[in-house]
């Protein structure tokens, strides 16, 4: 029963029978029995009133049987915007046009039936007016489906008609979307989108030598796709970060593939980017992936020594014809001759005012330093030494000397062992054990020539070990090895005595050459790989899409770090897990377009071995674009599993005959109000009526 | 071909070469005492060529030590400044990096000393050989005998003894007129390099001696020591 108004029955009830009661006082002199009947009768009208105003009403459910809902859901991800359709018009408009449009399928449908009509694209939403708005850059069909039984079990849907091209750029497979829609009712999906080929050019890798030494020449091939130009040629351009740059032409094979190749001479040591772009092609929608980059390590062309000494000397020109008989190495050799002066000897002689002016300083492998003062060396000299070795690029040797004491300290500092004061004595030196890394051979050694001095080394630093001692035990030949630093401290300048000396032999000849080759040789030895080399998968990347780096590590680091900078700003940081000898990998999730830095930080034994620094970028583009054509076996898996059918967009017009007829039963309320209507007037008329006439009868009107 | 010495300075030629004699008559005996005192061991060292065949070996005194103090003052070579004396026969040959000779007459060795000195300087070592008039005749011959398989060669203008600290741009410095012509380098190369350096027509080691012994202008002075460093430098850079 429906609540009735009852403050207003109340208030029309007392005032009823506040009527009823002035009425009867008027009707003081009749009998008892009639004056009862009368306010009987004035009553029941005053209920009847009461019971108008209250309006009270009974509900009833009934059950009835109709046609269930039909639910429409609409693709509208990016790849709706393709131009694939009949008319060359988009998906999109094609929708429009042949389902929400006045008069179209979607208003046939609803003749007779109801209609719930929704958008999805990663989520499924209601569609309130009729026009198909952009929906975004990926399609998770997998929550729309979700999102469908919800509805369609809200709604008792009869039939679900999914439009949509199929293609779940989430990755879902159709068997696993198929499971999905087994709670669903019958699903119409119409496979929205033509099976022709979007225009699209692909730039699918670049195939490149990760190191090349300066002056070689770098070939890059470029693997092109494009499938709407069988045979076809493909331009591009290429540029390095280095200046060169030029065109490259692809001939494209009858299934749409094919390379382009192009070389450039490696430009100055250093790491560059080579970056390739395919001109676009007319119509092409998704341009970004017709451009990719790669990273190339230019390393030295050539082994240079830079050898500096700080006084012309028997040993300098002894070591001067040694370093002369190698062929493979280039030597640059400057003598500091006068206080201000230096010339450099090799290999054209001239007058320098800096060491740092040598040929080929700032590129060195190595450098050799002969008793050397601090004021021999400017500060760029000292500073360009000192980074270079630091940074593992170059290698360092110092020799003894009455000045090699005071070597500047950031040279000192990457020595095996402080060198100390230069006393001129006679020194023996004992038979070396032979062995890695020189490998020197002992045989030659024994009862050399006196050396004529040495100096006294400090205490050796970490990675650091005595190669040769003197007899009474001094250390003379000390080597470094770390993480970074390769460094030597020779602590005497009087190995030419084994040379130039009565005592000297052709044994002792071969000693000297046996040591100085060696050593230069380990000086010169090409280093291991940097403590850590990035490399990334694609140094361009889609938005959303995750990128693997590898970073390739010199053996003895134990971890490495990889952050992900904008700026200064560490967006994210991650470990690189193992993935093999040498090899270290991660997984740097999506971010949003725009520029970032990939910094890859070693550590050796709880010490910064070295990092390695990578740039990328994030593009802003569509997933949707990647698959243009429309994936029926996701829409047919649909299909299948509920019972429905695959719709072709040709077949369109005639879904409405596929869709079920069958009713459903639907319980409904029915309202009846006693209090309204035509017989409670009848009710009053009646009752004011008899009042009328038993006045009549009784003589009182 | 050669002609009469001009008489230089105050005293007349034959007074000053008198002195000189009886001065470094003492040479000889003062040679060995300085070697028996000095280790060789430490920084560099310079020493004159106590040859044999009768020529003065001792001749101008003065000169070569003052070359080393000129050489330690204008370069950074740490060089002994007091030159010490050896034969060329001697084991002590090896202990200095580079060896003079000098003189106006005989000069000759023996089978040892030539194999010696043949050692030495094919081993790092060098000798410079000053013909202080004279001696040109005596010392080509045994130059022959020393190195049989090579033959002194005139070492041009653009050789690195001659520009490695001062430039010549024309050669060896005229000092001293001995014979007509141009002064004359030669040398003997031993796997490209210059072991023996003969400087022929010029007389460096006159220039080289104080002032007053010869009595010549300072600007040839000068340009003889600067031809002396330029030796020294090569020598302790090749």
């Amino acid at each position: 029963m429906a609540a009735p108004k009852l403050l207003w029955a109340a208030c029309l009830l007392l005032l009823g029978a506040g009527l009823v009661w002035a009425s009867l006082r008027r009707l003081a002199g009749i009998i008892r029995r009639r004056r009862g009947l009368l306010a009987a009768l004035r009553m029941g009208v005053v209920l009847c009133a009461a019971l108008l105003a209250a309006g009270p009403a009974w509900l009833v459910w009934q059950t009835a049987r109709e046609p269930g809902p039909l639910l429409v859901a609409l693709d509208c991800s990016d790849s709706m915007d393709l131009p694939d359709m009949p008319g060359a018009t988009t998906r999109r408009e094609a929708m429009s046009g042949s389902l929400l449009a006045p008069g179209a399928l979607l208003d046939r449908l609803a003749a007779d039936r109801r209609v719930e009509v929704y958008r999805f694209a990663d989520l499924l939403l209601p569609l309130a007016a009729r026009q198909l708005p952009r929906g975004g850059s990926t399609t998770d069909l997998s929550v729309a489906l979700q999102q469908l039984q919800v509805e369609a079990a809200r709604s008792h849907a009869a039939a679900v008609l999914l439009v949509s091209d199929g293609v779940d750029t989430e990755g879902m497979t159709p068997p696993y979307v198929g499971r999905l829609a087994r709670g669903l009712p019958p699903v119409f999906a119409v496979a929205v989108g033509g099976c022709q080929v979007m225009p699209n050019r692909k730039l699918l890798g670049l195939r490149t030598p990760r190191q090349v030494r300066a002056g070689e020449s770098v070939s890059v091939a470029a693997l092109v796709s494009s499938a709407t130009e069988p045979a076809g040629r493909v331009a591009g351009q290429w540029r390095t970060s280095a200046g060169p740059t030029g065109a490259l032409t692809a001939l494209l094979g009858s299934e749409g593939m094919g390379r382009a190749q192009f070389a450039f001479v490696a430009p100055k040591p250093g790491r560059h980017r080579v970056l390739v772009r395919l001109d676009a092609l007319a119509g092409e929608i998704s341009r970004e992936d017709n451009a990719q980059a790669v990273m190339v390590d230019v390393v030295p062309g050539e082994r240079r020594l830079v050898y500096l000494d700080g006084s012309p000397r028997p040993e300098l020109a002894a070591l001067r014809r040694l370093l002369g008989r190698l062929q493979e190495v280039k030597v640059s050799l400057a003598v500091r001759k006068a206080a201000a002066t230096w010339w450099q000897e090799l290999p054209e002689p001239r007058k320098l005012s800096d060491a740092a002016g040598v040929e080929g300083f700032d590129e060195a492998a190595a450098y050799v330093l002969g008793d050397l003062s601090a004021e021999a060396l400017t500060a760029r000299a000292r500073g360009t030494i000192a980074r270079r070795v630091g940074a593992g690029d170059a290698a360092l040797l110092a020799l003894g000397g009455p000045r090699a004491s005071d070597l500047p300290d950031e040279v000192q500092q990457l020595l095996p062992a402080p060198i100390g004061s230069h006393q001129a004595r006679a020194v023996f030196i004992a038979a070396p054990a032979g062995g890695p890394p020189l490998d020197l051979d002992a045989a030659l050694w024994q009862g050399l020539p006196a050396l004529a001095a040495v100096n006294g080394l400090g205490s050796l630093r970490a990675g650091s070990r005595i190669v040769l001692r003197s007899t009474d035990g001094g250390p003379l030949l000390c080597l470094r090895e770390d993480a970074l630093v390769r460094s030597a401290v020779l602590a005497t300048d009087t190995t030419y005595r084994w040379l130039l000396s009565s005592a000297a032999s052709d044994r002792s000849r071969a000693a000297h050459g046996d040591l100085w080759l060696k050593l230069v040789a380990w000086l010169l030895a090409p280093r291991p790989p940097r403590a850590v080399t990035l490399f990334a998968d694609r140094l361009t990347a889609l938005a959303g899409d995750p990128i693997m780096v590898t970073a390739e590590v010199r053996q003895g680091v134990d971890a490495v770090r990889l952050d992900l900078l904008q700026g200064e700003e560490v967006l994210g940081s991650w470990p690189m897990e193992g993935a093999g000898p040498g090899r270290r990998r991660a997984r740097v999730p999506s971010f949003s377009p725009g520029r970032y830095l990939l910094r890859a930080q070693a550590t050796s034994a709880g010490r910064r071995a070295g990092e390695d620094r990578l740039e990328i970028e994030v593009a802003a583009t569509s997933r949707e674009w990647r698959w243009p054509s429309p994936e029926l076996p996701m829409l047919r898996a649909i299909a299948e599993a509920t019972g429905g059918r695959l719709v072709e967009w040709e077949e369109l017009r005639q879904v409405a005959q596929w869709l079920p007829g069958e009713e459903r039963s639907v319980s409904k309320p029915r309202r009846l109000d006693p209090a309204r209507g035509l017989g409670m007037g009848l009710v009053v008329l009646a009752l004011l009526a008899s009042d009328w006439l038993l006045r009549r009868r009784w003589g009182m009107v | 071909m050669t002609k009469a010495r001009p008489a230089v300075g105050f005293l007349p030629h034959g007074i000053v070469r008198a002195l000189c004699s009886v001065l470094l008559a003492a040479i000889p005996w003062l040679g060995p005492l300085a070697a028996a005192t000095t280790p060789a061991l430490g920084g560099v060292k310079a020493a004159r060529l106590k040859y044999g065949g009768g020529g003065d070996w001792y001749v101008n005194p003065t000169g070569l030590p003052r070359l080393l103090a000129e050489v330690r003052q204008r370069t950074t070579v740490d060089i002994e400044a007091q030159p010490e004396t050896v034969e060329p026969g001697s084991p002590r040959l090896f202990d200095y990096a580079l060896v003079f000779a000098t003189g106006h007459g005989r000069i000759a060795f023996t089978p040892g000393e030539r194999e010696n000195l043949r050692r030495y300087l094919t081993s790092g070592g060098f000798l410079h050989v000053d013909d202080n008039y004279g001696m040109d005749e005596f010392f080509r011959p045994e130059v022959k005998k020393l190195f049989p398989d090579r033959g002194l060669v005139e070492l041009s203008h653009s050789h690195p003894i001659y520009h490695c600290f001062y430039d010549f741009g024309g050669g060896l410095p005229k000092i001293h007129e001995h014979h007509g012509g141009p002064p004359r380098g030669y040398g003997i190369l031993h796997e490209g390099r210059v072991v023996l350096f003969y400087s022929y027509n010029t007389d460096l080691n006159d220039g080289w001696e104080a002032p007053e012994v010869h009595n010549d202008p300072p600007e040839l002075r000068e340009l003889a020591l600067r031809m002396g460093v330029n030796i020294v430098t090569y020598a302790l850079t090749h």
